[in-house]
C-alpha cells in the first residue's frame, strides 16, 4: 500500500523531472535555431548588399575613366559589364528572397533596383558608344556619380535595415524566452508541491506509525502491558508488526498476571509465616526504613506507642550493626533487653541479620530482618533455677556443716580410739562430705555469677602483684608435683582498671589449672605484657598435652570438661572465669597453638586504667 | 547441756568459756566438741534470745557465733550484745557473709569470720588467735580492731611488708570504715561484695 503510494509518487516527481529538463532542452534548442537562421540571414543580406558596392565600384573603375577623355573609335569591352551585371541581378534576387514580406526592404529593394535599372541604362549608353560630345559625355559621368552614390546609399539602408531586423528577432527571442522561464518555473513548482505531498505522506504512513509504535513500547517498558496498537489499514506494511506488538503485550500480560498470582500465593505464605511466628519481627531495608511488621511486632509497637520504627534500645543496636557491617545474634537471655509493657517486664533477645538476594553488596532486595526473641519466660525459669540452686545448695550445705565437724572431731580421735574399719569408713564418709561441699559452693558460685550480684570493685590495679600472690600461693601444690613456677613481665606495665579479688580469682584459677595438666617436672609461666592500647595480657603457659581440639570452642562453658579428664573438678573454673572478665569488659581466651608450639597458653587481657 | 562432755578433765586452771551459738544441732554439738579440751570449755546456746540469756548470766571469754539463726540472728545478738555495753570478742561463723552484715559487724568490734564449713582446726586456731593473738602485723591489726581502735589497727597493717590478699582487704575496709565513721550505708556502698572472701579466718579461696 505505503509502497505503491511511494511509487506513484516518485513516479510522477521523475516524470515531471523528465518534462522539465525535455521542455528546457527543447526550448533552449529551438530558440538557438531561429536565432542562428535569423543570424545567418542577416549577415548575408549585408553582405550582399555591402557586395553591390564593390560591384558598382569595379565597373566605375574599370569604365568611367574612359568618359574623361574623348571618346574612344571602339565601343569598350563589355565582357567585364555583363558578367558584373548578371553577378548583380543574381545579388537583386537573392536580395528579394531574403526580404521575407518586409515592406520596407521592399520598397528600399524596389529602389534599389530601379537605381540599378537608371545606372545599366547609362552604361549601356556608354558601351554602345553613342555618347560622343564632350558634353554629353561628362554629363553622363556626373550621372554615373549620382546613381553610383544613390546605389550606396541605398545599400547603406538596406544592410541598416537588416541590422535592425536582427535586433528586433533578438528582442522577439528574449520575449519568448520570458515565456519560456515563467513554463519551466511552473513545471519546479509543481515538482516541488509533489515532494512536499511526498513527504507529508510519507510523514503520515511511515515515521507517525513508528513514532506510534516507539510510544507505545515505552508504555510497554514502563509497565503499560494493557496497551493494544489499534489495527491500521489493510494491506499496511505496518500490520504484521502491530500483530506481533499487541501479541507481545498480550503474552507479557499473561506472564504478569502469573507473576502477581505467584507474588500474591507467596505474600499469603509469607504473611502466614510471619503470623504463626510469636516473636516480633521487622523487616527493614538497607537504610533501616522498615517494610513490613508482623503481628507481633504490630501489637509490640502499638503497646509502647510507636509506629512501624524499631523500639529505641533495640535501633541503636541496629544502627550499631548497620555500621559494622555484622549481624547481631546474641544466645544468652541475659543480653536480653528490657520493655515495659503495661506494667509488666517483658525480656526480648533482639537477633539482627542481614539478608540479601545474592553475594552482591549492592542488591536491591537486601535488607535486615529484626526478630525479638521473647525470653520473659526463660529469664524467669533461668532466675527461678538460680533462686532454687541457691535456696536448695544453703539447705544442704548447714546440715552438711554438722556432718563434717563431727567427722573431723572423730577422725582426731581424741573422745577414743578408732578401729582400722572404723576410720577407714569415716575417712570416706569424709571425703564425700568434701567433695559434696566443693560442689554446692561451686554451684552457689554460678548463681551468684548469673544473679548479676557479680557488683565489680574496680580501681587501679597492679596486674603482677595479684600474679605474684597467685604464684605464692601455688608454691606448696606445685612443688609437691615437681612443677616449677615462674612469672615474667614486662618493664613500665600500666595499671590495669579491676576489681582485685575477682581478677585474683581468674589468674588463681588459670594457675591452678595449669599446674593441673602439667606433666611432672614441667614449667608453668606467666608472662604479663602490653596488649595493644586498651590492655595487659596475662598469660599462663604449661607443658600439658592443649586442649583437644575438639573441645576448644566449649571449655568455657558451664559444667563442660573436656572428655578424658583425669583431674577433679564439675567444670565451672572457666565459666565463672569468663563471667568476671566478661563484668570487666575484658577478655579471656585460649591462644591458637602453632605447630611448632608445644605449650598450652590461656591469657586475660584486662582494661588498663 | 545433758550431751555435753564431762569437762571436770580441765586443768587447775580455770578453763576459757566458750559459749557456742547455732541452730543446727549437729554443728553445735560438733563446735561444742572440738572446743572442750584442757584449755577451753564449750557451752552452747541454740539460738540469739538464749544465747543472750545465757551471755548475761556469766561472762564468756569468746563467742561462737552462727549469723543466720530465726528469731534473733547473729546481728542482732552483737548488737543487743554492745548496747548493754558488753565487749566480749565475738566470732561470726557463716556459710555466706553479705557486705552488709560484715560491715555492721564489724563496726561493732567483730572482726573474726569463719566461713562454714569449718574444720575443728580451723575452728581452734580462730578461737586461739581471739584470745591470745599472735605477733603478725595483722593479728596486731585485728586484735586493735577488736577492741575498737581502727587507727591503731590501720598503723599495724601499713607496717606489713607482705601485701596477702588478706591483709589488703582489710586495710581497705578498714581505712575506708576508718575514714567515714559511723556512716554504714556509705560504706557498703564502696564496698564489694568480692572484697568479703579475703576476710575469714583461713580464706580457701582457690576454686578448682
Amino acid at each position: 500500500m505505503l509502497r505503491a503510494r511511494l511509487f506513484l509518487g516518485l513516479l510522477t516527481l521523475v516524470i515531471l523531472l523528465w518534462a522539465t529538463g525535455a521542455a528546457a532542452l527543447v526550448i533552449l534548442n529551438d530558440a538557438d535555431t531561429r536565432f542562428q537562421g535569423r543570424l545567418k540571414q542577416d549577415y548575408q543580406a549585408i553582405d550582399l548588399a555591402q557586395g553591390l558596392r564593390s560591384y558598382t565600384s569595379m565597373l566605375n573603375s574599370t569604365y568611367i575613366t574612359t568618359l574623361a577623355g574623348p571618346a574612344p573609335e571602339t565601343a569598350p569591352d563589355r565582357q567585364l559589364f555583363d558578367e558584373t551585371r548578371t553577378k548583380v541581378e543574381d545579388t537583386l534576387h537573392a536580395l528579394r528572397l531574403l526580404g521575407g514580406g518586409n515592406e520596407r526592404w521592399e520598397s528600399s529593394l524596389s529602389s534599389l533596383t530601379e537605381a540599378l535599372g537608371l545606372y545599366f541604362g547609362d552604361y549601356e549608353r556608354l558601351l554602345t558608344n553613342e555618347v560622343v560630345d564632350r558634353t554629353e559625355r561628362s554629363d553622363l559621368l556626373r550621372t554615373f556619380g549620382a546613381h553610383t552614390q544613390r546605389i550606396t546609399d541605398l545599400g547603406e539602408s538596406l544592410t541598416h535595415l537588416a541590422e535592425e531586423q536582427l535586433f528586433n528577432a533578438s528582442r522577439a527571442l528574449a520575449a519568448e524566452s520570458g515565456k519560456n522561464t515563467a513554463f519551466l518555473a511552473t513545471l519546479v513548482v509543481l515538482g516541488t508541491a509533489m515532494a512536499v505531498m511526498i513527504y507529508f505522506q510519507l510523514l503520515r504512513h511511515l515515521v507517525e506509525p513508528v513514532v506510534g509504535l516507539r510510544d507505545s513500547m515505552e508504555q510497554v517498558t514502563m509497565g503499560n502491558f494493557e496497551l493494544t496498537l489499534p489495527m491500521p489499514t489493510a494491506g499496511s506494511e505496518f500490520g504484521s508488526l502491530v500483530t506481533t506488538f499487541n501479541s507481545m503485550a498480550e503474552e507479557l500480560r499473561i506472564r504478569r498476571r502469573e507473576t502477581d498470582e505467584r507474588l500474591f500465593r507467596n505474600n499469603l505464605v509469607n504473611r502466614a509465616l510471619l503470623s504463626a511466628i510469636p516473636s516480633p519481627v521487622y523487616v527493614l531495608d538497607l537504610h533501616g526504613d522498615t517494610v513490613r511488621l508482623n503481628p507481633a511486632a504490630e501489637d509490640l509497637n502499638e503497646s509502647l506507642g510507636l509506629g512501624t520504627r524499631l523500639p529505641g534500645k533495640v535501633l541503636r543496636l541496629f544502627q550499631n550493626c548497620q555500621q559494622q557491617g555484622h549481624n547481631h545474634l546474641p544466645e544468652d537471655p541475659r543480653e536480653a533487653l528490657l520493655f515495659r509493657i503495661d506494667e509488666k517486664e517483658h525480656f526480648f533477645l533482639p537477633r539482627i541479620f542481614r539478608f540479601s538476594a545474592g553475594r552482591n553488596e549492592q542488591n536491591p532486595y537486601a535488607g535486615w530482618a529484626v526478630l525479638l526473641h521473647d525470653v520473659t519466660r526463660i529469664r524467669w525459669l533461668d532466675d527461678m533455677k538460680t533462686n532454687l540452686l541457691s535456696t536448695v545448695s544453703h539447705e544442704i550445705k548447714t546440715p552438711l556443716t554438722g556432718i563434717r565437724m563431727v567427722l573431723h572431731l572423730l577422725l582426731e580421735e581424741e573422745t577414743g580410739r578408732l578401729s582400722d574399719m572404723q576410720r577407714t569408713m569415716l575417712s570416706s564418709a569424709s571425703e564425700d562430705c568434701e567433695r559434696l561441699l566443693s560442689t554446692l559452693n561451686t554451684l552457689l558460685d554460678i548463681s551468684r555469677a548469673e544473679s548479676g550480684s557479680t557488683h565489680l570493685d574496680l580501681r587501679p590495679t597492679n596486674l603482677r602483684d595479684l600474679a605474684d600472690q597467685s604464684i605464692h600461693l601455688f608454691e606448696s601444690k606445685a612443688s609437691a608435683s615437681r612443677i616449677t613456677l615462674r612469672i615474667d613481665a614486662a618493664d613500665n606495665l600500666p595499671q590495669v582498671m579491676a576489681d582485685p579479688m575477682r581478677i585474683s580469682e581468674v589468674v588463681h584459677n588459670l594457675v591452678s589449672n595449669a599446674i593441673k595438666h602439667s606433666p611432672p617436672g614441667g614449667n608453668v609461666d606467666v608472662h604479663i605484657a602490653r596488649s595493644g592500647a586498651d590492655f595487659v595480657r596475662l598469660s599462663v603457659l604449661d607443658d600439658g598435652p592443649g586442649v583437644p581440639e575438639e573441645s576448644e570452642g566449649r571449655i568455657f562453658e558451664r559444667f563442660y570438661r573436656a572428655p578424658n579428664q583425669r583431674t577433679d573438678g564439675i567444670g565451672l573454673g572457666l565459666f565463672i572465669s569468663r563471667e568476671i572478665m566478661r563484668a570487666h569488659e575484658g577478655r579471656i581466651g585460649l591462644s591458637e597453638r602453632n605447630p611448632d608450639q608445644t605449650r598450652t597458653e590461656f591469657f586475660i587481657d584486662v582494661p588498663t586504667a | 547441756m545433758s550431751r555435753l562432755p564431762d569437762s571436770t578433765r580441765a586443768s587447775d586452771r580455770s578453763p576459757l568459756r566458750i559459749l557456742v551459738v547455732d541452730d543446727e544441732p549437729t554443728l553445735r554439738l560438733g563446735f561444742a566438741y572440738a572446743l572442750t579440751n584442757a584449755t577451753t570449755q564449750a557451752e552452747t546456746a541454740s539460738n540469739g534470745a538464749e544465747a543472750l540469756e545465757r551471755l548475761a548470766e556469766k561472762s564468756f571469754d569468746a563467742v561462737v557465733l552462727d549469723l543466720r539463726m530465726p528469731d534473733v540472728d547473729g546481728l542482732a545478738v552483737i548488737e543487743a550484745l554492745r548496747r548493754r555495753g558488753d565487749f566480749t570478742p565475738v566470732i561470726l561463723c557463716s556459710a555466706y557473709i553479705t557486705v552488709h552484715s560484715a560491715v555492721k559487724a564489724i563496726h561493732h568490734h567483730v572482726v573474726d569470720f569463719l566461713m562454714k564449713p569449718v574444720k575443728p582446726v580451723e575452728l581452734r586456731s580462730a578461737v586461739k588467735s581471739v584470745i591470745h593473738p599472735g605477733d603478725s602485723w595483722l593479728e596486731k591489726g585485728l586484735a586493735s580492731a577488736r577492741a575498737g581502735r581502727l587507727d591503731q589497727a590501720l598503723d599495724f597493717l601499713d607496717a606489713s611488708d607482705q601485701g596477702t590478699l588478706r591483709e589488703s582487704s582489710w586495710r581497705r575496709i578498714l581505712k575506708i570504715m576508718h575514714e567515714h565513721p559511723g556512716e554504714l550505708e556509705r560504706i557498703e556502698f564502696e564496698l564489694s561484695e568480692s572484697v568479703l572472701g579475703q576476710l575469714a579466718h583461713q580464706a580457701d579461696n582457690v576454686r578448682t
